[in-house]
């Protein structure tokens, strides 16, 4: 899983207790464990608002400019809310397909989009553990 | 922020957090006090403040917002209410509270649902 706390980690390691968790706070972070052993499936939390920027993915400056006419503090803001989709982003660019799940109400457009940018891509609208170990069970079967 | 945006924070920075427990506790009592602790953690924290307190600081810029969020605000000040008798492992009290968590949790994305 990942995530910028402890909150998810916490919950799978009580409700999702059949699955063997490891948990990263960082796209750094999981592409490093990721590297040291491949992952059946991710638990991956959207908004990354207690991250440092400094273990953001994503240029603040560039996004600034690109979207937000330099405003700097708006793009730090659109970067940590989109966060785990921009880890998603890096895993699946390092060659990681597993299923992806994540607890968040996405509008069904925005879901479609991200599956057809990051293929197998779950949403469950809360920590509903029988819900989310189904998605990551049928993810990954 | 615009409405939307807030409504869009409390629902994921409070409402999903705060039924992280809560709508997970098995329908027989007595409810396993591991997962009494996690709701008591997701409702009264770790660090001072409540789930009340979380709401107040994410609405104190959002007047308008507070006001139409009157009846969330009424059952988490319910809700912070039952302290004593949660950490008592009361079941009637743990019953009662988990149903708030899971209440606030279903209105704040009703909300942003009906705003969105």
């Amino acid at each position: 899983m990942i995530e910028d706390g402890h909150e998810y980690e916490e919950f799978a390691r009580l409700f999702l207790s059949s699955w063997s968790i490891r948990a990263a706070h960082s796209a750094e972070e999981a592409l490093r464990l990721l590297s040291e052993r491949a992952a059946d499936a991710f638990l991956v939390d959207l908004r990354f608002e207690r991250s440092p920027v400094d273990d953001l993915v994503g240029d603040v400056e560039q996004t600034a400019k690109r979207r937000f006419g330099g405003d700097v503090h708006r793009a730090v803001r659109y970067l940590k809310e989109q966060q785990g989709t921009l880890v998603l982003n890096e895993i699946r660019n390092a060659g990681h397909q597993g299923p992806a799940v994540f607890v968040h109400d996405f509008p069904p457009r925005r879901l479609a989009n991200l599956k057809k940018l990051y293929g197998n891509v779950h949403a469950v609208g809360g920590f509903d553990a029988k819900a989310i170990g189904a998605a990551l069970a049928e993810g990954a079967a | 922020m615009t409405p939307v945006e807030q409504l869009r924070l409390l629902s994921h920075d409070l409402g999903k957090y705060l039924a992280r427990a809560a709508r997970n506790f098995p329908d027989a009592d007595p409810v396993p006090e591991v997962l009494v602790e996690m709701m008591m953690r997701d409702v009264w924290g770790d660090e001072g403040t409540d789930a009340l307190g979380r709401f107040q600081k994410l609405v104190a810029d959002a007047p308008s917002v507070r006001l139409e969020l009157a009846d969330v605000e009424k059952d988490l000040e319910t809700l912070v209410g039952l302290e004593a008798a949660v950490r008592g492992f009361e079941p009637k009290a743990v019953r009662q509270a988990a149903a708030l968590c899971v209440k606030v949790d279903a209105d704040l994305r009703r909300r942003l649902e009906q705003r969105s």
